[in-house]
């Protein structure tokens, strides 16, 4: 199962992946340093245009304030597609703001989390994320299959 | 010299050349009380009528066409409302001789009334009478002219003055509109001002609250996952400094915590409503577990009044004041904290009383200034910020916050709200 994280801190890039592999779950972690490569990625396009080697994620792991493209950019890119319906968005970010809570649902994201800077919460979170939303949580079968 | 006196209005002019006319005529008008004056020729009457005359009396004789021409000058100046009687007395004059003519050509100017001689006593003074008479009217025309001369200069000067503060009146209003547009003006910039700092404020804010605590939680991680995943290799020390190294992230995070949401306090917007207290002490209570047994006692002497106020603002305050109330207690002694209602002058009083270590007197006031602390971190822990945000909310929300309290005799902390006006 694949989760697409995008992050453009390189330490929270390392904090998620350990947190995610501390969780025991067989998964693939992909990475989009920023909302361009995020688009990239999700359309297929360059160097991400092999389905087999970089497939569509379950989820999306999404934070907001990225250089160049930001995370609500990619939001509404992927809100504005149809074949992207099925795909939760898990926003993952700093600011506890309620407008960009507000933007965030507003635009269709599935959950808004605070980064902790606690390792033992962060773990948690990450367990939730897996538990939830790669285990609990339905999709239609052709989406599943779309996806790896 | 002849001073114009009211008198000579009514005076007779007389013009009599020949005999004893002038002498008698004037003789028989003063016994009658009329006031009269001979004139030599009719140049001095011209002079006379000057000083006012009530009419002329002419005898034949001094009816010359010299005369007569000086005679329609005069009336020719005469002002409009005057009209002088001219009594004539003529002995048996023809239609066609040339006083017949003079009497006609005057008789278009003015009133004439010809009397012929000889004549009676009594003629002479009932003609001379009714002319002075109908002289008089027009003297009053004269005066009521006069009257309405001065009413109408009176009028005038009071139009011109209206005029004048009206135009004043104009310029204080133009003068008034130009300072309204340009307060107006003003308050526009400032607001502009205003809300381009607010703004700048909050993209501080924002700034603070992800860019600088990205690299705390870096640190503060790092040093975990080093505690944890290299556990064996790790001297004690090693362990121990890694350990304060999560508690300087930490308690660095939790400032810059504080600091955002003193400073959001301060500015976001406050919607005032009424709030039901009782539920909202009552769930903070239940949310803590610091604030329920084996940790601490925290009793609520319900039911709580409502109050005015917001309600999300008033549950960071009053958790604040709780969390206060248990946090400063001596070393092992259990927390025993309670809440109960007041109420000064029509406003609500909500009173936090503790068990706890007590306030000097002269730290009272000092307390609810932002990071100022009366202990060391390594007796009580915090950031100096909790007071201060409870202090600022309070007084936005339009009430009072303060503290009675000794040392080592507990402290109560109370806020004052408006009370809600419960309808009946």
């Amino acid at each position: 199962m694949t989760i697409l994280l995008v992050e453009d801190s390189p330490d929270d890039v390392f904090f998620m992946q350990r947190a995610l592999k501390l969780t025991g779950a067989t998964l693939s972690v992909q990475v989009a340093e920023d909302g361009e490569v995020a688009i990239e990625y999700l359309s297929g396009q360059g160097a991400f245009a092999n389905r087999l080697e970089f497939p569509l994620p379950r989820v999306i792991l999404l934070d907001l304030r990225m250089p160049r493209t930001p995370g609500f950019e990619v939001l509404k890119w992927l809100r504005e597609r149809e074949e992207f319906d099925c795909i939760p968005v898990v926003v993952f970010t700093s600011s506890r703001e309620d407008s960009d809570m507000r933007k965030a649902y507003a635009l269709g994201a599935n959950s808004f989390m605070v980064k902790s800077g606690d390792a033992a919460e962060l773990g948690a979170m990450a367990k939730m994320v897996v538990d939830y939303w790669l285990k609990f949580n339905e999709v239609p079968r052709p989406c599943i299959e779309a996806s790896a | 010299m002849d001073a114009h006196l009211p008198l000579e209005d009514n005076r007779v002019l007389i013009v009599a050349p020949s005999g004893n006319d002038a002498l008698n005529t004037e003789h028989v008008l003063r016994a009658e009380a009329v006031a009269t004056r001979i004139c030599q020729d009719i140049e001095q009457v011209c002079a006379e009528a000057h000083y006012g005359a009530g009419a002329l009396l002419l005898t034949q004789e001094a009816l010359t066409n010299h005369a007569v021409r000086h005679l329609l000058a005069l009336l020719e100046a005469q002002p409009p409302w005057s009209d002088i009687p001219l009594i004539l007395l003529m002995s048996g004059y023809e239609p066609d001789s040339p006083s017949f003519f003079s009497i006609k050509n005057l008789g278009n100017s003015c009133a004439v009334t010809v009397l012929e001689r000889p004549l009676r006593v009594v003629t002479l003074v009932s003609a001379v009478k009714a002319s002075l008479r109908a002289r008089g009217r027009q003297y009053q025309v004269r005066d009521l002219l006069k009257l309405r001369e001065v009413i109408l200069g009176e009028l005038r000067e009071r139009a011109a003055t209206l005029e004048a503060s009206q135009h004043e009146l104009m310029g204080a209003k133009e003068k008034i509109s130009r300072h309204a547009h340009e307060l107006e003006q003003t308050v526009a910039e400032r607001t502009a001002k205003l809300r381009e700092t607010i703004a700048q404020l909050e993209a501080f804010s924002y700034s603070i609250s992800h860019d600088m605590r990205g690299p705390l939680r870096a640190m503060q991680q790092y040093a975990q996952i080093l505690l944890e995943d290299f556990k064996g290799d790790l001297k004690p020390d090693a362990a121990e400094y890694l350990s304060r190294i999560i508690r300087g992230a930490h308690r660095m995070d939790r400032l810059i915590q504080d600091v955002l949401t003193y400073s959001r306090a301060a500015r976001v917007a406050m919607p005032i409503a009424a709030v039901d207290l009782d539920k909202l002490v009552h769930d903070i209570v239940q949310q803590y577990p610091t604030f329920q047994p084996p940790t601490a006692d925290v009793q609520v002497d319900g039911p709580l009044p409502r109050v005015l106020g917001n309600e999300a603002s008033l549950t960071q305050c009053i958790s604040n004041l709780i969390g206060n109330a248990v946090k400063f207690v001596r070393p092992g002694e259990k927390p025993k904290v309670r809440v109960f209602p007041g109420s000064i002058n029509g406003n609500i009083q909500i009173c936090i009383k503790d068990n706890g270590i007590g306030i000097a007197p002269e730290n009272q006031q000092r307390i609810f200034n932002i990071f100022e602390r009366v202990h060391h971190d390594r007796e009580y822990e915090g950031t100096g910020i909790g007071l201060a945000i409870v202090k600022k909310t309070v007084e936005r929300m339009g009430g009072d916050v303060g503290v009675e309290s000794a040392v080592g005799r507990g402290s109560t902390f109370w806020i004052k709200l408006p009370a809600v006006k419960e309808q009946i």
